[in-house]
C-alpha cells in the first residue's frame, strides 16, 4: 500500500461531523467527509436530495459545519450558479469580502445523470465557477435501490430485478464524466475513497479551476449492493484495478490515468462479492468483460497520446 | 385482537417476521395486517414494525402503542429503547438474549416474559445474525398466536429451498430453547436480581433525551448550530465494536481516514482511539489496518 503513511499528510479537521445516520460502512458519507476535509471552511454547499441530505439533514440536527442549502432533487447546479453569481456581486460592491469561496453543488447519481442533467449541462455550458461533485452509488439508494441511468449494466434492482425474463439492468451506465468532458469544461475527473489521496488532489485541482469543475466519485453502497459494510473500501478499489471504475482526469480535454493499472484483475473479482451481480451467467460476465477492457484501451490510448 | 410489535435495527429483518406472522394468520384464515414504522433511519439503527391478528376484520390502521406482545430481536436495544413502552399488564415480553428471563423482570407487570439466545443460534444456523425467523419460533412457543405449521409455510413461500430449510430449522431449534416465565408465578421479592435497565461502561452510549417539544424555529427551518448531530450518537447502533491493540499499531492513520463516521482521532501519543459514541461497528478500520492491529469484538448485551 503506497499511501501508507502519506494520509497523514491529509488535513485533520472535519467539516461533515459525527452523528449522521447513514449506514453502517456507507461509502458515500466517507467520500462527503473526504471531500470537505480538503475544501475547508470556505465553501458554500448546494446539496440536491438523496442519500446524503437525508442522512445529514434530519431536521433539528445537521452533519455540516460549513454552509449548506437543501434544494430539490433537479436543481443544485441552478442554485450553486446563483450562489456563485450572487458572491461575485456582492464582492463587486464591495458588500461582503473579496475572498475565495469554493461554490460546491453535489448530487447522487439520480441528482446527476437522471433529474438534474439540464440544471447541470445548463451550469457548465455558462461557465458557472462552480465544482459540481457526483456521488455514484450507482442506483436511487435513499428509496430503496431503483435503478438509474447509472445502473451498470447486469445490476439487478428492485425495478430492474433479475429474473427468469431479463438478467438485471438491460441497458450500459451512463458515462457522465464524458458528457462533462463534452462541455468543454476546464476540468473533469473521476475519483473514489479508497484512493485518499488521489481524491484529495483532485479535490484541491477541481477548487483551484477557474470555471467548472466536474467530479465523478463512486461512492460503494453495502446495502444496495449486497456487500458487508467492511468491505466498501475494498470493492472501490477493485472497481478500479478491474477497470470498471478507471481514475482519471482531463484537464483542459488532456486525458491522464492517475491510478496506473499495470494489469487488469478479472471482472469477476468485483462482481463476485456483490448480491446485484449474483445472478450473471459467464457468458454475461465475459461480455461485459470484453467490453471494459476495450473502453480502458482507449482511455489508455486518449492518455498516452497526451503525455 | 392481538397487536405486536417488534424492536430490531435496520436489516434484520423485523419488517419481514411481522409479514410472515401476518401471512401464516392469513392462512389460518384470520384477518391480519403487518407494517413498518417509516424514519430516516439505515441499516443499524433502532426500527420497529407492527402485525395485528383477529378474528374479524381490522379498520385500525394506526401504530401500535398498546402492544399485546413485544419482540426484541436485538438485545442491545434494550440500552437505548424503551421496550415495555405501552405493553400492556397482561402482555408478553420476548428477547434475544442469552440471559433467563428472571433477568429482564424489573418491576414490570406482564404476564409473560421468554428469552432465546437467537444471536447465538442464527451465527450458528444462517452464519448470520439475522434473527427475525428464529424470534417467531420463541413467540410461538410462548403463546401461539399462529400455528407453528402455518409459519414454516410462510417462511417456505417467502423463501427459497435454501434458506427456507435453514430458517425453519432455526425456527425450531429456537421453539426448543425458549425459556418461559410466567409472571404470576414469580414471587415479586426475587425482583432485586434484575438488572439494571440501562447498562453503565465505556461501551454503552446512552441517547440523550429528547429535547422538549416545544423549541423555536429560526425563520426558514435555518439550523443554527452547525454539527449539532454530534448530540445523536449513532453507536447505539452498533452491534460489533472495534479493538485496537497498540502493540501493533503503527500509527499510520488509515482506520482515521477512512472511517465513515470520523469516530478516530489522533490523540496526543499519535494512537487513534476510536469514539464509541460514534462508531456504528461496519468494520472498515479493522478489514483496511495493514498490520491486523483492530480487531472487531461482538458488542455485549446490557448488564452484563
Amino acid at each position: 500500500m503506497p499511501s501508507l503513511y502519506a494520509v497523514k499528510t491529509l488535513p485533520s479537521q472535519e467539516y461533515f461531523a459525527s452523528g449522521h445516520r447513514a449506514c453502517p460502512g456507507c461509502g458515500e458519507a466517507l467520500a462527503v467527509r473526504q471531500v470537505q476535509k480538503i475544501l475547508g471552511r470556505n465553501v458554500i454547499v448546494a446539496s440536491a436530495t438523496g442519500c446524503m441530505e437525508i442522512v445529514s439533514s434530519p431536521f433539528p440536527l445537521s452533519s455540516w459545519e460549513v454552509p449548506w442549502i437543501h434544494v430539490a432533487f433537479e436543481n443544485a447546479a441552478a442554485v450553486a450558479a446563483g450562489i456563485e453569481k450572487g458572491l461575485e456581486i456582492l464582492q463587486r460592491k464591495g458588500k461582503i469580502k473579496k475572498q475565495k469561496i469554493t461554490v460546491l453543488a453535489m448530487a447522487g447519481d439520480g441528482g446527476t445523470a437522471d433529474i438534474g442533467l439540464q440544471a447541470l449541462s445548463g451550469a457548465l455550458e455558462r461557465r458557472h465557477n462552480i465544482l459540481f461533485i457526483c456521488y455514484d452509488n450507482e442506483a436511487y439508494m435513499n428509496t430503496g435501490v431503483q435503478r438509474s441511468s447509472s445502473t451498470p449494466f447486469g445490476a439487478s434492482t428492485t425495478t430492474s430485478p433479475a429474473g427468469t425474463h431479463q438478467a438485471g439492468q438491460l441497458t450500459p451506465k451512463k458515462n457522465m464524466p464524458a458528457i462533462a468532458v463534452a462541455h468543454g469544461i476546464p476540468y473533469v475527473a473521476t475519483a473514489s475513497a479508497s484512493y485518499p489521496l488521489d481524491l484529495a488532489a483532485k479535490v484541491r485541482k477541481a477548487a483551484a479551476t477557474r470555471g467548472p469543475a466536474y467530479l465523478h466519485i463512486l461512492s460503494v453502497c453495502p446495502s444496495g449492493w449486497g456487500i458487508p459494510g467492511d468491505a466498501t473500501i475494498k470493492l472501490g478499489r477493485l472497481a478500479v484495478q478491474s477497470g470498471v471504475f478507471p481514475l482519471y482526469e482531463v484537464q483542459n480535454g488532456k486525458y491522464k490515468i492517475t491510478v496506473p493499472v499495470q494489469e487488469l484483475l478479472p471482472v469477476q473479482a468485483y462482481f463476485q462479492p456483490q448480491r446485484r451481480f449474483r445472478h450473471l451467467h459467464p457468458e454475461t460476465i465475459e461480455q461485459i468483460s470484453q467490453d471494459i477492457r476495450e473502453k480502458w484501451q482507449e482511455l489508455k490510448k486518449r492518455s498516452d497520446k497526451t503525455n | 385482537m392481538l397487536e405486536i410489535r417488534f424492536h430490531g435495527r435496520g436489516g434484520q429483518g423485523a419488517v419481514t417476521s411481522a409479514e410472515l406472522l401476518a401471512e401464516a394468520a392469513l392462512t389460518e384464515g384470520k384477518h391480519a395486517q403487518a407494517f413498518p414504522s417509516f424514519g430516516p433511519e439505515r441499516r443499524g439503527a433502532p426500527v420497529t414494525s407492527y402485525c395485528r391478528i383477529d378474528e374479524l376484520p381490522i379498520r385500525l390502521r394506526t401504530n401500535i402503542s398498546a402492544p399485546d406482545i413485544v419482540l426484541v430481536l436485538d438485545p442491545s436495544l434494550l440500552k437505548t429503547v424503551n421496550v415495555t413502552d405501552g405493553l400492556k399488564e397482561t402482555g408478553t415480553l420476548i428477547i434475544n438474549s442469552q440471559k433467563g428471563p428472571e433477568h429482564f423482570v424489573h418491576n414490570h407487570k406482564l404476564h409473560k416474559i421468554a428469552t432465546v439466545d437467537a444471536t447465538g443460534i442464527a451465527l450458528q444456523i444462517l452464519g448470520r445474525s439475522i434473527t427475525n425467523t428464529i424470534l417467531l419460533g420463541a413467540l410461538i412457543r410462548t403463546i401461539a398466536p399462529v400455528e407453528l405449521s402455518s409459519i414454516t409455510a410462510a417462511i417456505q413461500k417467502r423463501f427459497d429451498q435454501k434458506n427456507a430449510a435453514l430458517n425453519i430449522q432455526a425456527l425450531q431449534q429456537a421453539y426448543q430453547e425458549t425459556k418461559i416465565l410466567n409472571m404470576p408465578d414469580y414471587p415479586t421479592q426475587e425482583n432485586q436480581f434484575a438488572d439494571a435497565p440501562a447498562a453503565t461502561g465505556e461501551n454503552a452510549p446512552v441517547q440523550p433525551q429528547a429535547q422538549s417539544l416545544w423549541i423555536e424555529l429560526e425563520l426558514g427551518c435555518l439550523i443554527t448550530n452547525p454539527g449539532n448531530s454530534k448530540t445523536y450518537y449513532t453507536g447505539s447502533w452498533r452491534s460489533f465494536y472495534p479493538l485496537l491493540n497498540k502493540d501493533r499499531c503503527i500509527k499510520c492513520g488509515i482506520c482515521w481516514i477512512l472511517c465513515p463516521d470520523a469516530a478516530y482521532t489522533q490523540d496526543t501519543e499519535g494512537f487513534y482511539p476510536v469514539d464509541l459514541n460514534y462508531c456504528k461497528g461496519c468494520g472498515i478500520c479493522a478489514h483496511e489496518c495493514p498490520t491486523g492491529a483492530i480487531t472487531m469484538l461482538q458488542e455485549k448485551e446490557a448488564g452484563v
